[in-house]
């Protein structure tokens, strides 16, 4: 562990001015932070954090274009390609999954649900499934793939802390950051909570006692406690935070600083959205 | 009332202790989101801890806190939370705003605060649901949406008929449990605001 | 752990760093004041431990030192209390926390909950101060290592023990150079392997001449490593000197303060005509040796 943290002494050592001091920081800190976040050293890695969350939005708006399900598929396609290609498939496995019960309510509600005028495209007894129901709920999830993928692939090849860092040196509130981050670090520990706390109550046969009601007042009342203390702890982080400087003024540096580039084309990229927006409005 | 007006102001209100607070509402967000997810339940329960920032720290601290939970929740784990921000936040907002006004100290106004959150919900919720979901949201309450659709209603309609099903529990139980859990902590570590909106 | 590797804090103009002159305190949630009519003065040459029963005032008085009092901890006073020149309430902000370092209780409340390395948690302070990357780098590295914590610069914050996150927040201190470390009860939530961890880190800090302030419930541990010993008892002051002195007069061990089992056994002794000197042993090795002595002193010689 403590070879790690010296390796980035040599990366650090480059100058006193933290925007020119080179961050392969994908990797670099060894601890796995949120779930997504997966360690590799791809292109994708390499990438500065704010041009692939800038790539987001020219993605999503592009996949507006046109009536159907045509230019979504067509970019879901080549995205998932993309990221298979680059070792990055599990990304795309990920907003898949994430998907699907998404997708299947879609088409649950739209081809199967909702009235149609229309024939049926096929009937069994009373289920019947519409062909326009069907196209609508394939376009609106190939759409919201897109956004999904493209978030996905933006956010889970930084570390939290290299994003964060990214943000504060364009500006962004230092304590917003912190305040991200330290949501970010509950996730996995909120989730391992919750799934303790149930099979704890299912090994003792809660599940099938008692109503809604009861059962939600029993979790609350396995939950309290630890909320209650967290809530008490605030006092003492403040403190904590104020003798570590978190309302000095002036600017934040970070140890590991992220390499100021692309900025041209961040903006080139949020330019784009645009005439996408355009051309799916008008198409 | 100075703690008050502070909470209200954007410029005083975010305090080192309310910077501190934001991730223990986002956690407290978080716990109840995974509960209803895990148990497959028709609710969400995923601004409790939004609702118990506004009664302790004021509506701007409340809708940071409700954007963030979404933005975390968005960028880690499932990009399509991200447009719930709105909603999130404006609970918060709200949230906020009643108890700055008096609205946590009787039942009758406690009860009002929660119509008004499910009022709330179900204006910014809907339209989010409606234009980008298509009516869905991969979730329990698709079922209930799935039942007014069934029965020949419009989109709209299904989703707003869906909320006024789920959403008033909902945020009966959020406001009840963001009380709950206030009351719990002594009044000497609630901060300025929360002290003089809930002072017992 | 050596002492060695401990950075270098500034030094300290005055010996006298806090001065505390009919210093009354009343938290602004509080029915009755923490401190009362408090006269003291702490010297920087010192380590200086404050305890007493629950209640007593001894945290309350380690937030003044550390900066937190009068703002953020908000409250009404009367009297003055100053600290390295500044009276605490007109210093200006950040004065007193950027050369005060504390250390609280609990383990993992007073981390930032936001890094996800001891090594992100360290360097916290020092982004937050912007220094140049490669200071920030080989202060945090240095502090880490000095507290005993160069094998877990990788570890996620959480998952230390309770012993090594308390050597984590005494790292962040010494990384921002602090002069002056106040400590609040830091192993009054540590299991007996952590306490010894801690304790000999204090140790050290001590023989290198840090400034600390040592807020304890239980002398135990600390007796021998203090070099004044302050009884907080009500808000106010019911015992002030060296640790051996005070403890050689019984009407402190009505059991009010924790005292170690040393203390206690040689005033027993006393009690039953068995001198053991005039002041108490501070530790148990310290017991065990002058009871040796005893022995031989009654062997008959030949």
């Amino acid at each position: 562990m403590a070879s790690r943290a010296r390796r980035v002494a040599p990366l650090a050592d480059h100058d006193d001015h933290p925007d020119v001091v080179e961050a392969d920081t994908a990797t670099w800190s060894p601890a796995r932070v949120a779930e997504l976040y997966d360690i590799g050293n791809t292109w994708l890695h390499r990438t500065h954090p704010l041009t692939k969350l800038s790539a987001v939005l020219p993605l999503t708006v592009a996949g507006f274009v046109g009536d159907g399900a045509g230019v979504p598929v067509i970019l879901l396609a080549v995205a998932i390609v993309t990221l298979v290609v680059s070792r990055l498939g599990i990304i795309a496995l990920k907003s898949l999954r994430l998907m699907a019960p998404m997708t299947l309510a879609l088409v649950i509600i739209h081809g199967v649900v909702r009235p149609y005028d229309s024939e049926p495209l096929a009937a069994w007894g009373p289920i019947s499934v519409n062909a326009e129901g069907l196209a609508l709920a394939g376009t609106t999830a190939a759409r919201l793939a897109v956004f999904v993928i493209a978030v996905t692939a933006a956010m889970a090849t930084v570390h939290p802390k290299i994003f964060a860092t990214a943000l504060i040196q364009r500006g962004v509130s230092h304590k917003l950051a912190y305040a991200y981050l330290a949501g970010a670090e509950l996730i996995p520990e909120m989730r391992l909570r919750a799934t303790q706390i149930l099979e704890a109550q299912q090994s003792r046969g809660f599940d099938t006692k008692g109503s809604l009601p009861r059962r939600l007042r029993t979790l609350f009342a396995l939950l309290k406690p630890l909320l209650v203390s967290s809530l008490i702890g605030v006092e003492m982080r403040t403190l904590a935070l104020e003798s570590r400087g978190f309302s000095l003024p002036g600017r934040r540096t970070a140890a590991v600083a992220v390499r100021e580039r692309g900025r041209l084309l961040q903006r080139s990229l949020l330019l784009a959205s645009i005439p996408l927006l355009v051309l799916a409005i008008i198409w | 009332m100075s703690a008050i007006k502070d909470g209200l102001r954007f410029k005083t209100a975010f305090t080192t202790t309310a910077w501190v607070l934001i991730p223990v509402a986002i956690g407290i967000n978080l716990i109840g989101r995974f509960f209803t997810q895990t148990l497959n339940l028709p609710l969400f329960l995923d601004t409790i801890g939004t609702t118990m920032a506004a009664f302790l720290a004021g509506p701007w601290v409340a809708a940071v806190a409700g954007v963030l939970t979404n933005l975390v929740i968005g960028l880690t784990l499932e990009a399509t939370s991200i447009p719930f921000g709105i909603v999130n936040a404006a609970i918060g907002i709200v949230a906020g705003v009643m108890a700055a006004h008096g609205f946590l100290r009787s039942t009758g106004k406690i009860i009002l605060t929660m119509l008004c959150l499910t009022a709330i919900t179900i204006i910014t919720a809907t339209p989010i649901v409606v234009l980008v979901f298509e009516g869905v949201s991969g979730s329990g309450v698709d079922a209930v949406t799935g039942f007014f659709v069934a029965s020949g209603q419009g989109m709209v309609e299904s989703v707003i008929g869906q909320q006024l099903v789920t959403s008033p529990l909902d945020k009966v139980l959020t406001v009840l449990f963001a009380f709950a859990l206030i009351k719990g902590v002594p009044q000497r570590y609630r901060p300025p605001f929360g002290r003089e909106v809930i002072p017992f | 752990m050596s002492g060695a590797g401990l950075p270098e804090t500034e030094s300290l103009a005055t010996s006298t760093f806090a001065t505390f002159e009919d210093f009354t305190f009343q938290y602004d949630t509080a029915s009755e004041p923490s401190l009362t009519d408090l006269n003291l003065g702490l010297r920087a040459d010192q380590l200086t431990l404050i305890s007493g029963p629950s209640g007593g005032g001894k945290s309350t008085l380690a937030r003044v030192v550390a900066g937190f009092i009068p703002r953020p901890l908000g409250g009404s006073f009367e009297g003055t209390a100053r600290v390295l020149g500044h009276d605490v309430d007109t210093a200006p902000p950040h004065a007193l926390t950027e050369a005060v370092g504390v250390v609280f209780d609990n383990p993992f409340d007073q981390l930032t909950a936001a890094t996800s390395t001891a090594f992100d948690e360290v360097a916290y302070a020092l982004e937050n101060e912007g220094l140049p990357p490669a200071e920030i780098v080989a202060r945090a590295l240095e502090a880490l290592e000095s507290v005993g914590l160069a094998e877990m610069t990788g570890r996620h914050p959480r998952r230390l023990s309770g012993g090594q996150s308390q050597r984590l927040a005494i790292a962040c201190a010494l990384a921002q150079r602090k002069p002056i470390l106040v400590l609040d009860d830091p192993t009054s939530q540590l299991d007996p392997t952590g306490r010894e961890e801690v304790v000999s880190l204090v140790r050290t800090l001590r023989d290198v001449n840090t400034t600390v302030v040592l807020v304890a419930q239980d002398l135990g541990h600390w007796l021998e490593m203090a070099d004044r010993l302050v009884i907080l008892d009500g808000g106010r002051v019911t015992a002030d000197g060296h640790p051996a002195t005070l403890l050689a007069d019984p009407r402190l061990l009505d059991g009010r303060i924790l005292v170690p089992r040393c203390v206690t056994v040689w005033a027993d002794l006393r009690r039953r005509g068995i001198a053991l000197g005039d002041t108490p042993p501070l530790t148990t090795d310290q017991l065990v040796s002058s009871l040796r002595n005893l022995g031989r002193e009654r062997e008959p010689t030949p």
